[in-house]
C-alpha cells in the first residue's frame, strides 16, 4: 500500500520540501530508500524499525519502498527519519487521521520511538511558515519554532504521542507570535567588566569601529592586549535588529549551532583559527555548508595573527569585504551564502613580534618581515578602515581614562550612521572639514577609496558625538586611525615619519 | 662619456695580483702616472716599493684584453669611469691620506660634489624607529638647506637619510658610495631607492667594476671614501660597534668635521654615538647645529621660510618639544579637547611639522626646524 507525506532537507541554507512516498507491498522483507539519500537516511531503517518495537507499532515484515523526491538532490538530513515512520504508519493504516497533506514532519528517531532535535530546525521552521504548512517538530525545539511568527505547529516527544493525537483528529496547531522584544543584554560598562582602564585611544577606536560597524586592525607587539581589545569590542556590538535575527539564526541552525543567544539578539562572533581551511572559512560540502565568513553575518569575523592564516584564503576575504555574500557553485547548482560581516584582525609588525616597536628584540630578517606582511598589505589593508597600532600595555595610561564616554550611545549612533546616505557625506562637511580634505589631497595624495573611508569614519565619529556635521575635528579624528602596514615593511618607515 | 685611456690603465692596475690599495698608491706617486707604472722596468718597479712578483705578474697580464673588456662592461651597464686626475673627480678626495682611490666608477652627476657643502649621514643598520626617523629628518633638512647628503645605501640609517634626502622632491642632491659593484646593488631591496637617487639627480659611487660582488671587507673600505667626500659626517645611530664610526674614525683623520646625535644611555644603539660625543664629536640637536660649523666655508645656506602657528599648534609643538608623547595623554597634557587635539594633530603631522611613529608616539616631524623659528617669531608666548 501507497502513502505520502512531506519531509524537508536541507540544501545549503534553506531546507527544500521532500515528498516522502512510501510503498508497502509485498515480497520478503525489505528496506530501500531512493532519491539521493546519503548513508545517515539510509540507516534510518535500523532506527524507525527499533522506535516501532519499542512504542508497540509493527513494523511491515514485508517489502518496503521509500521514496524522496525530488530525487536530484543529495538529502543528507536525519530528520527524515519521522515523515518516513509516519508514511509507513499511513500506509500501514496505524494512523486513522490521513488528512497529512499541509503537514510538515521534522525530527529524528531515537531508538525508544523519542522525536529529537537535529541541526536545520530555523530552515524547517522558515520554510513551512513560506509554503504555510504546519509543522510537526521534536517538542524541545520549542524556543526556535516561536520565532517564526505566524507558523502554525505542534511539537511532540515522542512517536506514541504523535501518533495519540492524530487518532483523535486534527491536532490543535499553536501559532507562534514570533519573536519577542529583544531585551537589553548589553554589559553596562564593558570597560569594566573586561578590566581594561586607561588606553583611551583604543576605546574611541573600538567604539568608533562598533558604532560604524567599520572593519579594523590592530597591530602591536605581543602581549600588549591586542585580543582583549577585540574581545571587548564584541560587547561593545549593538544588539540585532528583528529583521537580522532570523537570518542569522537560520544560517547558525543549518550547521547545528545554538541558536539561543542569537533569537535574543547577540551579534554573532567567529573568532577561526589561522590554520582554518579555504572550505572552513567559504563553506563546502556537498549540499554545501556555510562557512566561517557567513557564520559571522551581521557580526564580527575575527582573524587573529592575521598574516598566519594561508595566502588563499587571505586573498578569498577580499571580495566578499565588498559584495557581502559568498557564490559558491556546485554542480548544477548555485548557492549564495550571505556575508555581510564586519572584519576585526589583529596581527605583530613581524614574526617574533618585536619590529619598530622593541627592535632591540627583534631577530627578523628583512626578507622574514616582508614575506610575513606582504599577504595582508595591499588590497586587504585598503579595505580596512581603521588601524591602530597599540604599543604599550593597556593599563600604563591611567592619567587620561577620564573622558571615556562619546554622549551618544554605540546604538544610536549606529541608527544615525545607518540612517545617513553614505554618497552624500560630503554635503556634512563644514568649511574648515573641506580646508583639511583640501591639505590631505595636496600633501597626502589621498586614494578615492581612502577619501570616502576617511569621510565614512569621521561621520561615524560626528555620530557619536550627537553632531549633524562633520567638522574639522571628526576628520582630524579619523585620520589618525589609519597608520599604513606598509610602514612595517623595511624602508617604508621613513616615509611614513615624513608624511 | 667614454673613460680616459689613464682611468683605464689605474683601473685595470689594481687587478694586478699583488698590487693593493698600498702599493698602487707607493706605485702612482712614485711615477705620477698609470701610463708610466705600466711601461716600468723591474728596477724602477721595485724602488716604488712594489714586489718583484707583482712586476712579473703585471708583465704577465693580457692589457689589451682586459681593457676591451672593461670598456665592454662600462658599455653595457652605462657606468662611467673616472680617474683622479679628470676635473669631475671629487676634490675632497684628493686629499684623503694615505689611500684614497685612484679612479672611480660612477653613475648619475657628480658635478653638485664640486659646488656644494656635502655632509655624510651614517649610522646603523639595525636601526630603531627613532634612529630612522632622525636620519631621514636631517637627510631633508639638509637637502633643503642646500647641503648634498652622501650615504652608503645600506639598511636602516643609510637608506633613511637617502629616502628623506629624496624627499625634497628632485631639488635635493644625494649620492650614494657603494661597496660593491654599481650593477650589483646591495642590499637588492634597495635597487629601488638607488634608482630614484639617480632619477632625482643624485650619483652612485664605487671604487669597484660594475660586476664586481659586494664583498663584506669592501664596506669597511668604502667607508673611507664617504667620509673622504664629505665635508662632515653626522652618525645618527651607531651601536658600540658600527661601520658608522669607522667612517667618523676616517673622517677625523682626514681632519673632516664629525657631528653626532645623542640618544638614550639605556639603547645600546646608541652607545657608539654616545662615546663618539664623549671623544669630542658635536652634539647635534637640530639642522642649525651643523650648518654653523661650515660658516666659513663659501657655500650658500637658503634660510628657512617662516612658519605661524595658531593658539592650539602652539600648545601641542610646545608639548612635543618637552618630550615625545602619544595622542592620548595629549588632551589632558596641553588642556585642549579630544577633538581639537587629534585635529590639531593630524593638521601639524599633514604639515609635517610633526610625525606619529608606528607606536602612536607624537615625534618632532622632517619640518621641526622650521617650527622653532615660527615659535620665536610668533605673535603670542608661550
Amino acid at each position: 500500500m501507497y502513502a505520502s507525506v512531506w519531509g524537508c532537507a536541507l540544501d545549503g541554507l534553506s531546507a527544500q520540501l521532500v515528498k516522502v512516498e512510501v510503498d508497502v507491498g509485498r515480497g520478503l522483507p525489505a528496506f530501500e530508500v531512493v532519491g539521493l539519500p546519503n548513508r545517515t537516511v539510509k540507516e534510518s531503517r535500523d532506527r524507525i524499525r527499533s522506535a516501532f518495537r519499542n512504542t508497540g507499532f509493527q513494523f511491515p515484515p514485508t517489502r518496503v519502498t521509500v521514496n524522496l523526491a525530488p530525487a536530484d538532490f543529495p538529502k543528507t538530513s536525519s530528520t527524515l527519519d519521522l515523515p518516513i515512520a509516519v508514511a509507513i504508519l499511513l500506509a500501514t493504516d496505524q494512523i486513522n487521521w490521513t488528512d497529512l497533506g499541509d503537514c510538515l514532519f521534522w525530527g529524528e528517531l531515537s531508538l525508544d520511538g523519542q522525536i529529537q532535535s537535529c541541526r536545520g530546525i530555523i530552515n524547517a521552521a522558515l520554510l513551512a511558515g513560506k509554503e504555510g504548512m504546519s509543522l510537526i517538530y521534536p517538542k524541545s525545539d520549542r524556543p526556535a519554532v516561536e520565532s517564526v511568527s505566524g507558523l502554525s505547529a505542534q511539537g511532540f516527544a515522542d512517536l506514541s504521542e504523535l501518533v495519540s493525537v492524530f487518532n483523535q483528529g486534527k491536532p490543535k496547531w499553536r501559532i507562534s507570535k514570533g519573536l519577542r522584544k529583544v531585551g537589553v543584554f548589553q554589559i553596562p560598562d564593558p570597560w569594566q567588566q573586561l578590566k581594561i582602564s586607561g588606553g583611551l585611544l583604543a576605546k574611541r577606536f573600538l567604539t568608533v569601529a562598533a558604532a560604524g560597524r567599520h572593519n579594523l586592525a590592530l597591530v602591536g607587539p605581543p602581549g600588549v592586549g591586542k585580543t582583549m581589545l577585540v574581545q571587548a569590542l564584541k560587547e561593545l556590538l549593538p544588539p540585532l535588529r528583528q529583521a537580522e535575527i532570523l537570518e542569522v539564526a537560520r544560517i547558525y541552525s543549518a550547521v547545528g549551532l545554538e541558536v539561543k543567544a542569537v533569537l535574543k539578539g547577540e551579534p554573532p562572533f567567529r573568532a577561526p583559527h589561522h590554520t582554518v581551511t579555504l572550505t572552513g572559512l567559504l563553506g563546502g560540502g556537498l549540499p554545501p555548508k556555510p562557512g566561517e565568513m557567513t557564520l559571522a553575518h551581521k557580526g564580527l569575523l575575527f582573524l587573529d595573527e592575521l598574516p598566519e592564516f594561508s595566502r588563499k584564503a587571505l586573498a578569498v576575504l577580499r571580495e566578499p569585504l565588498e559584495s557581502k555574500v559568498i557564490r559558491l557553485s556546485r554542480g548544477n547548482k548555485c548557492y549564495y551564502f550571505p556575508s555581510d560581516f564586519q572584519l576585526a584582525c589583529a596581527f605583530n609588525p613581524c614574526p617574533c613580534g618585536f619590529h619598530r616597536f622593541q627592535p632591540e628584540k627583534c631577530r627578523c630578517t628583512y626578507r622574514e618581515i616582508n614575506a610575513y606582511l606582504r599577504p595582508v598589505i595591499g588590497p586587504l589593508a585598503d579595505r580596512i578602515h581603521l588601524r591602530l597600532a597599540v604599543a604599550r600595555p593597556l593599563w600604563e595610561e591611567q592619567a587620561s581614562s577620564r573622558r571615556e564616554a562619546f554622549p551618544v550611545s554605540i546604538e544610536a549612533a549606529r541608527a544615525e550612521v545607518e540612517n545617513r546616505d553614505q554618497a552624500r557625506l560630503e554635503s556634512r562637511l563644514v568649511q574648515e572639514g573641506r580646508h583639511f580634505l583640501r591639505l590631505l589631497f595636496k600633501e597626502e595624495q589621498l586614494s578615492a577609496r581612502a577619501y570616502y573611508q576617511l569621510l565614512s569614519v569621521a561621520s561615524t565619529i560626528s555620530a557619536l558625538e550627537g553632531s549633524e556635521l562633520i567638522s574639522g575635528e571628526h576628520l582630524g579624528e579619523a585620520w589618525q586611525y589609519r597608520w599604513q602596514a606598509a610602514e612595517y615593511l623595511e624602508g617604508a618607515v621613513e616615509d611614513a615619519a615624513l608624511s | 662619456m667614454p673613460p680616459s685611456p689613464e682611468a683605464i690603465s689605474l683601473a685595470l692596475l689594481m687587478e694586478v695580483p699583488g698590487v693593493g690599495p698600498l702599493s698602487f698608491r707607493r706605485l702612482l706617486t712614485h711615477f705620477g702616472s698609470a701610463g708610466k707604472v705600466w711601461a716600468a722596468s723591474r728596477q724602477e718597479w721595485c724602488q716604488a716599493g712594489a714586489t718583484p712578483a707583482a712586476w712579473e705578474a703585471k708583465e704577465a697580464f693580457d692589457y689589451t684584453a682586459a681593457a676591451g673588456k672593461l670598456r665592454a662592461e662600462l658599455e653595457e651597464t652605462g657606468v662611467s669611469l673616472i680617474s683622479w686626475k679628470d676635473p669631475l673627480f671629487p676634490p675632497n678626495l684628493l686629499h684623503l691620506p694615505a689611500v684614497a682611490p685612484g679612479f672611480l666608477y660612477y653613475k648619475g652627476d657628480l658635478r653638485p660634489l664640486q659646488e656644494k657643502l656635502t655632509v655624510a649621514v651614517v649610522g646603523t643598520r639595525r636601526a630603531t624607529q627613532e634612529g630612522l626617523n632622525l636620519a631621514a629628518r636631517f637627510g631633508l633638512e639638509l637637502v633643503q638647506a642646500g647641503v648634498a647628503v652622501i650615504s652608503g645605501l645600506a639598511r636602516g640609517i643609510d637608506g633613511a637619510a637617502h629616502r628623506g634626502a629624496l624627499k625634497a622632491g628632485g631639488r635635493g642632491y644625494t649620492a650614494a658610495v657603494l661597496g660593491g659593484g654599481l650593477a650589483r646593488i646591495y642590499p637588492p631591496e634597495h635597487g629601488k631607492l638607488a634608482r630614484e637617487i639617480l632619477r632625482s639627480g643624485g650619483a652612485l659611487i664605487s671604487e669597484y667594476r660594475p660586476s664586481h660582488p659586494p664583498l663584506a671587507p669592501q664596506f669597511k673600505a668604502r667607508n673611507r671614501i664617504i667620509a673622504g667626500i664629505a665635508h662632515g659626517v653626522l652618525v645618527v645611530e651607531a651601536p658600540k660597534k658600527s661601520g658608522a664610526l669607522l667612517t667618523a674614525g676616517y673622517g677625523l683623520e682626514a681632519g673632516k668635521e664629525v657631528f653626532a646625535l645623542p640618544g638614550s644611555l639605556a639603547n645600546p644603539n646608541w652607545t657608539g654615538s654616545n662615546n663618539l660625543l664623549k671623544a669630542g664629536a658635536k652634539l647635534v640637536t637640530e639642522l642649525d647645529d651643523i650648518l654653523s660649523e661650515f660658516q666659513h666655508l663659501p657655500f650658500e645656506v637658503p634660510s628657512l621660510a617662516d612658519a605661524f602657528f595658531s593658539a592650539s599648534e602652539r600648545k601641542i609643538l610646545a608639548a612635543v618639544a618637552e618630550k615625545p608623547c602619544s595622542l592620548e595623554d595629549l588632551p589632558a597634557l596641553v588642556g585642549l579637547s579630544w577633538g581639537e587635539a587629534a585635529y590639531t594633530v593630524s593638521n601639524l603631522q599633514v604639515k609635517k611639522y610633526i610625525s606619529v611613529n608606528s607606536e602612536g608616539r607624537i615625534l618632532p616631524g622632517p619640518l621641526w626646524s622650521r617650527v622653532n623659528l615660527g615659535l620665536q617669531k610668533g605673535p603670542t608666548s608661550l
